[in-house]
């Protein structure tokens, strides 16, 4: 439907009282000696001063006038940086500094590669001690201990509701939508879930009963967005990763290269997170323990140009798979998603539909927020997939279920540890299983698998 | 106020029919949405029976006005519960210790504390004068020590030397002793990601509290956090022992309900906020705005947030000033709508703007996108001059515009006669003072 004129004045007029009032809370939050911002929405990161640019642009004085400064960078620096940052306000050569990995910084962190990364209880030490383990078994008991609180809630409800005799059905339903809204699950697809299971329920349903039905309404919405594996043909895999900031997103990467060259054959990985810092130092020690090569250029570089690099290294190099990890950004950020379409469009010149995959790494942590991230996400790179990372945590994770009801994204991958080996194929019903398994029985389960594994 | 539950609560009690009087049944349903709107705002289930529970507890003991519709009377009282709980007035992390004060930031994986200790190394040098210390006992992710220098460089302050090969405590140690001898009166503790499930990390934790004995230990936590965040405060709380909080990522459009969670089941203050990537993006945190925000009006907020990352500040300013000396030009509208349009789609904007949706309720947002883009090439096709100066737009000129951006010599009319409307308005409402107090943003 066309707008009146009359609407389109009240539209203009609306967008511009929330400019005014965006500019004088701007007006007021700038008022602290901000430099007018000269950032070109042309730019490879438009509107995106890097760290060393805010640095050097508010710079020098403050930098070398102050004696924590001067406290901190001769021990800390090598010799060129220390010279140049606080006389240079020369944003590139700042960047140029900061990129230096000092060698001492990547030396010493690669004996902590050898080390069991600790974290996680018992699962963990089974794990390290135990890498010969069946990996189906031990994927079950990841997912087992990673859902556990939930399934726990969900089966108290399922059975002292359902075992109080003569509860009605409404009630029990009532109570599995807590429980899974508990889950993360959120209120749309909790009810959706419910209302299916309620369907289905005889009034006399018995505990095991409501938990196959849910179970299965579950697996359903799940199993209804699996697509195949994109295929690439004869040119190397390439795979773009993105997500918002500190989901997980270079464990993941690191995760999918080990992953990847065990399946497929040699990896290179592109750092285009040129944005955080140290996130290349970062991806360079995880590349060293997977013995993948990576494909890097200094920090603040364009995003885009890296991706493109990583691509000609990999066909060169006769390399299957190209694995690109991007900076953390929030979808909020329109101008950052759009330096996302640029990655996937240079790429995509390169080698005919590369990306062939685009995954969103969504924190299991994450609320129904995750499910925003992804429309945005999928909005702009037509994402093929999701990896939930952090399912070692205490969270539910349940908001994979509303993402795949919504947008039909896939879940690909779980993030089930801090080690390279931590990360899994996903697969729906044993997801759904875990989440609803009896808790004895699993418990049970669980100790006959450890002899096993052992 | 609170727009979403307000259509909400209306849409109860017009089922209800109830004449604007509140009775028993009508205050279960509208508690009832109070609810749903909680939980879609990701605030933990028990959080929200808690919360629900004294709520109600508020409302059976309220005497009714009769000069307020019942939904007005419940929002305000929302709205005063979720403030109260969310802590009321801004507070401010209490610096009065003997020197140097040491903060410990706790979190898990990926919640931001890297970032947020060097920003609040930046906030105590910049806003208070002190002289902090950054210290990284993160020896378990890669590069986390070197990224956390990068940033104390950045930030202009100093930051220990640690090693990923050294133990955290020993790091903590050594960094009081240098606080000492160079004269940091606040030292601030990075610390590695970890699971409030997790034992041994729990351990190494208590073990760094020991030794570094803080006078703050501030979870910081993300945003957009979904129902675990009430776990997750509840076991650093129980393992350590927290001061206060810091959330993270709220430039996001996470309702954060987390917040709610983590403040209620800690019981500690919230006192920063997260609001960016660069290192001056870290603010006070008001739990005003953020109670608006859960219940779904804090959008003005989010608006704000997307102006602030793509708005130019000086060419904001540049406009109230044209605006306020009546030499608005279709240049300057030409900018204000390429700034507008760089924040996203037009739709969640508008749906952003507070009562946009009661004024104009079947405005398409797809046609709104397209309106805009005609007119983008209206004033695309238009000569420098005539940008400046509106008023010379003769009948021969507006054909050529008309032809030019491929529209008719109407529409163009129509753009004219609307922006002098516009200009006319905006005129008013930049006299009226400053606009960002009418929208109670604290300013």
């Amino acid at each position: 439907m066309a707008l009146t004129p009359h609407q389109i004045v009240v539209l203009a007029v609306a967008i511009e009282i929330a400019l005014l009032g965006i500019a004088a809370v701007v007006e007021f939050s700038c008022r602290k000696k901000r430099p007018p911002s000269a950032s070109q929405p042309a730019g490879p990161a438009p509107g995106r001063p890097d760290i060393a640019q805010t640095a050097a642009g508010r710079g020098g004085p403050l930098s070398a006038g102050t004696p924590s400064a001067t406290d901190a960078q001769p021990e800390k620096l090598p010799l060129g940086a220390a010279g140049t940052a606080p006389t240079s306000p020369a944003p590139e050569t700042r960047a140029r500094a900061e990129a230096q990995p000092p060698a001492r910084a990547a030396s010493s962190a690669a004996p902590n590669g050898t080390q069991p990364a600790p974290a996680g209880g018992p699962i963990r030490e089974t794990a390290d001690s135990a890498p010969t383990a069946d990996a189906g078994s031990l994927r079950a008991r990841r997912i087992f201990h990673g859902v556990g609180k939930t399934r726990a809630k969900l089966l108290a409800v399922i059975t002292g509701v359902l075992g109080r005799p003569g509860a009605p059905l409404a009630e029990t339903c009532e109570q599995l939508e807590e429980a899974l809204i508990a889950a993360d699950v959120g209120v749309a697809a909790a009810a959706k879930l419910v209302g299916q299971v309620k369907q289905r329920l005889a009034p006399g349903a018995t505990p095991e009963q409501v938990r196959q039905a849910l179970k299965e309404a579950m697996v359903r919405i799940l199993q209804a967005t699996a697509r195949p594996p994109a295929d690439p043909g004869e040119a190397p895999l390439v795979v773009l990763v993105a997500g918002v900031n500190g989901v997980g997103k270079t464990t993941s990467v690191a995760k999918l290269a080990a992953k990847f060259k065990a399946e497929r054959g040699p990896v290179v990985v592109a750092a285009a997170d040129t944005f955080r810092a140290a996130a290349i130092d970062q991806l360079a020690v995880w590349c060293r323990r997977a013995e993948v090569e990576l494909i890097r250029q200094q920090q603040g570089a364009d995003p885009a140009a890296v991706a493109f690099d990583a691509v000609q290294a990999a066909r060169s190099r006769g390399a299957k798979t190209v694995i690109i990890d991007t900076a953390g950004r929030l979808h909020t950020r329109t101008n950052l998603m759009e330096e996302l379409k640029k990655i996937a469009r240079v790429v995509g010149r390169e080698i005919a539909g590369a990306p062939h995959e685009r995954w969103l790494v969504v924190d299991a942590t994450t609320g129904q927020n995750a499910i925003s991230q992804a429309a945005v996400f999928t909005g702009a790179l037509e994402l093929s997939g999701v990896i939930l990372a952090k399912l070692d945590s205490s969270a539910r994770g349940g908001v994979i279920i509303a993402i795949a009801d919504q947008l039909g994204l896939p879940v690909r991958f779980v993030g089930l540890g801090e080690g390279l080996e931590d990360l899994q194929e996903f697969d729906p019903a044993e997801f759904c299983e875990a989440l609803l398994a009896e808790e004895r029985a699993q418990g049970e389960q669980v100790e006959a698998l450890r002899p096993a594994a052992a | 106020m609170f727009e979403i539950l307000a259509e909400r609560l209306e849409g109860v009690f017009k089922k209800l029919g109830g004449q604007g009087r509140i009775t028993e049944r009508s205050i279960e349903q509208a508690l009832r949405e109070v609810r749903l709107a909680l939980l879609e705002a990701d605030v933990n289930l028990d959080v929200v029976a808690q919360f629900i529970a004294g709520l109600k507890a508020k409302l059976k003991g309220q005497q009714l006005l009769r000069s307020l519709t019942p939904e007005q009377q419940i929002l305000g009282m929302v709205g005063e519960e979720l403030r109260a709980v969310l802590g009321g007035e801004a507070r401010e992390l209490d610096l009065k210790f003997r020197p140097p004060v040491r903060l410990l930031l706790v979190g898990l994986q990926g919640s931001g504390k890297t970032t947020t200790a060097a920003k609040l190394a930046r906030w105590l040098k910049v806003e208070r004068g002190r002289s902090p210390l950054l210290v990284s006992t993160d020896v378990r992710r890669p590069a986390a020590i070197e990224q956390l220098r990068v940033l104390a460089q950045a930030a202009g302050v100093a930051a220990l030397d640690s090693r990923s090969d050294q133990d955290p405590v020993e790091i903590a140690s050594r960094a009081l002793a240098r606080a000492d001898a160079a004269g940091h009166d606040v030292v601030i503790f990075d610390t590695a990601g970890r699971l409030q499930i997790d034992r041994e990390l729990m351990e190494e934790a208590q073990r760094l509290k020991a030794a570094a004995s803080p006078n703050h230990i501030l979870l910081v936590a993300d945003a957009m956090t979904g129902q675990e965040a009430a776990g997750v405060g509840r076991g650093f709380n129980e393992r350590l022992g927290l001061s206060g909080l810091i959330l993270t990522k709220l430039e996001s459009d996470a309702r954060g309900g987390a917040a709610l969670s983590m403040r209620l089941v800690t019981g500690v203050p919230i006192l920063f906020a997260g609001v960016g990537e660069k290192l001056e993006a870290l603010e006070v945190f008001h739990p005003d705005r953020l109670a608006s925000r859960i219940l779904g009006m804090g959008d003005v907020m989010t608006l704000v947030e997307k102006a602030r990352q793509n708005y130019d500040s000086a060419a904001a300013r540049q406009a109230q000033r044209k605006l306020r000396k009546d030499d608005f030009t279709v240049r300057d509208f030409a900018d204000q709508l390429r700034a507008l349009r760089k924040m996203g789609p037009i739709a969640d904007l508008l749906a952003m703007v507070p009562g946009f949706k009661k004024i104009a309720p079947a405005a398409d947002p797809a046609e709104a996108e397209r309106e805009l883009a005609r007119i983008q090439a209206i004033i695309d096709s238009m000569t420098a001059q005539e940008r400046a100066n509106h008023l010379i737009l003769n009948g021969r000129r507006r054909q050529r515009i008309a032809a030019g951006s491929g529209t008719s010599v109407q529409e163009v009319n129509r753009f004219v006669k609307q922006f002098e409307q516009t200009r006319k308005l905006m005129k008013k409402m930049a006299q009226a003072g400053p606009i960002a107090r009418r929208f109670g943003l604290g300013v």
